[in-house]
């Protein structure tokens, strides 16, 4: 408490050394506004190189009555401001003689406002370190995995229903499928994934993956069987899905696509144009079973060149 | 002094914070700039140095072609003349719908550089019927009934390429018609000329000058 009625003489004594450089100031040192806070900083730089912060006057100064006294370094600032040596001296010739009390409540003071911005700068490194921490033992320690599948041309979800066979060594398979945004989960997999995947007028795949430091979620794209896919429109009967097929493949080639067809030795068999290939692709005959695409380049988003053999 | 230096340590060190804190910002903000560039450059796939496809595309537009470059297109024609088999044999199917049954003419139609082709039917050494191929597969496109479908078999070859005065190459493919197990007809002895011509094609605004393999006259021989 003593300290406390100490540094309100301070404030006093701050103000009228502020008065004799600004005598038409009339107001408190509580009053202090961005003008005076600034004059009075001007005025500590000019005589002790040292200056105090608005913040910091704010924090303090404003106050007409004080919860804690501020840091004992910035205390010896603004005492030889005033002419003294510093707090202790300033305390020696306005304070009654000092307790144990008033002994002790500066230290644990400076000892708190020392490790103030220390902790800010603590706890932001720490909270990034655990936020990281926490990614990597989360990726880590996950044991649930998604795939998801999506057309390999179009590259929009399968949404029809697919079936996944799980193969794992000495056990029958398993049998999952896919929920209607084309993906599956899977947890509890030990040693390496194994999985057979059916899908509606989809090549058949077979996917291997380690699971180790893996993303928890992958994409698969999965390839159109034409030739399955032809044979079901056509059984179907309906010429619109045909057309709807033929608009399809429209929007994945370029206008002047170049479509090789190679034999065994890649040597040139046939080159089609986009009309000839779509022709190709949607009737349903035997070759169509048999292409392998060998190379498919895109020139903004679209196929302008595909090698295939059959 | 020491209150002095005290506060600019002070001071020291809450620009040492205010730094931290802008290169975190500034690390997380490159680090999603390069995911997104990374992202951006697999949604495009803008490949746009084809040397590959230059190679190929002289094996079309050349004038000269080598031996193993014929052979290619030999092979093709075979694959040509199954492919135009399998054209009849869906149009045989009287079940689908018109339009669909349209659309595989005018498929079956391209495979043909001529559309005046002629399609003979010869009956012990008498040629029985002759028509164009347009007629042929229009007359199909009409039937009311199923018709016969067939597998192709191919027959000892004894047709070497020929060139002709325009450049162009034609040879003569021996095959046997055979009927499928489900349908009922007559096997036919048959031949096909296949012709490799140099062909304008479009390729968007382009247009192109290319070898291109298609189907000519084709002779069906039964004794039945």
């Amino acid at each position: 408490m003593q300290e406390m009625a100490g540094f309100n003489i301070l404030k006093a004594q701050l103000l009228q050394k502020y008065r004799e450089q600004y005598p038409g100031w009339e107001g408190s040192i509580h009053d202090f506004k961005g003008k005076q806070i600034a004059n009075f900083q001007d005025l500590m730089l000019n005589e002790v190189g040292g200056r105090v912060s608005e913040k910091w006057f704010y924090t303090h100064i404003k106050p007409r009555e004080n919860n804690k006294l501020p840091r004992i370094d910035t205390l010896d600032m603004l005492c030889t401001f005033l002419g003294y040596q510093d707090w202790e001296d300033f305390k020696y010739q306005h304070l009654p003689p000092k307790t144990k009390e008033v002994e002790v409540a500066p230290q644990v003071e400076l000892v708190a406002e020392k490790k103030k911005i220390p902790y800010q700068l603590i706890g932001l490194l720490g909270g990034l370190i655990l936020l990281i921490a926490m990614s990597f033992l989360w990726l880590n320690a996950s044991k649930d995995f998604e795939f998801c599948f999506v057309d390999a041309d179009l590259n929009t979800p399968i949404t029809d229903t697919i079936s996944i066979s799980i193969l794992q060594a000495n056990e029958s398979p398993r049998n999952l499928q896919t929920d209607r945004n084309g993906c599956f989960q899977i947890s509890d997999i030990k040693g390496p994934l194994v999985f057979i995947v059916k899908a509606p007028y989809y090549k058949v795949d077979t996917i291997r993956r380690q699971l180790k430091n893996r993303s928890p979620k992958e994409i698969i794209k999965l390839h159109l069987d034409d030739y399955a896919l032809m044979i079901h429109l056509f059984s179907t009967g309906k010429m619109e899905d045909i057309q709807k097929r033929r608009r399809q493949l429209d929007g994945m080639f370029a206008a002047e696509a170049q479509i090789f067809q190679v034999d065994q030795n890649h040597l040139g068999m046939e080159l089609y144009n986009k009309e000839e290939f779509i022709n190709k692709l949607t009737i349903p005959i035997n070759s169509l079973k048999d292409i392998e695409v060998l190379d498919t380049k895109y020139d903004s988003g679209k196929i302008i060149s595909l090698r295939f053999r059959q | 002094m020491i209150v002095g230096r005290l506060l600019v340590c002070d001071l020291d060190s809450k620009k040492k914070n205010n730094k931290m804190i802008k290169s975190i910002i500034i690390l997380i903000f490159l680090l999603g700039l390069s995911w997104n560039s990374v992202q951006g450059q697999a949604a495009e796939q803008v490949q746009v140095e084809r040397p590959d496809d230059i190679r190929l595309e002289q094996n079309f537009t050349q004038s000269e072609l080598s031996v193993f470059e014929l052979n290619a297109f030999k092979e093709r024609g075979n694959q040509k003349l199954n492919d135009f088999v399998e054209h009849l044999n869906l149009l045989a199917d009287i079940k689908l719908e018109q339009a669909i049954r349209e659309s595989i003419v005018q498929s079956a139609l391209q495979f043909f550089n001529n559309q005046e082709s002629l399609i003979k039917t010869i009956v012990a050494d008498k040629v029985t019927q002759s028509e164009t191929i347009a007629d042929y597969l229009n007359r199909l496109l009409k039937d009311k009934k199923n018709t016969t479908t067939f597998t192709v078999e191919q027959l000892p070859q004894n047709s070497s390429m020929q060139k002709d005065d325009n450049g162009d190459w034609f040879w003569d493919i021996q095959f046997q018609l055979l009927p499928t197990k489900a349908t009922n007809g007559s096997a036919f002895f048959a031949s096909v000329t296949i012709f490799l011509i140099k062909t304008e094609k479009k390729f968007g605004s382009q247009t192109k000058s290319i070898w291109q393999v298609f189907l000519g006259d084709i002779t069906l021989n039964t004794n039945e």
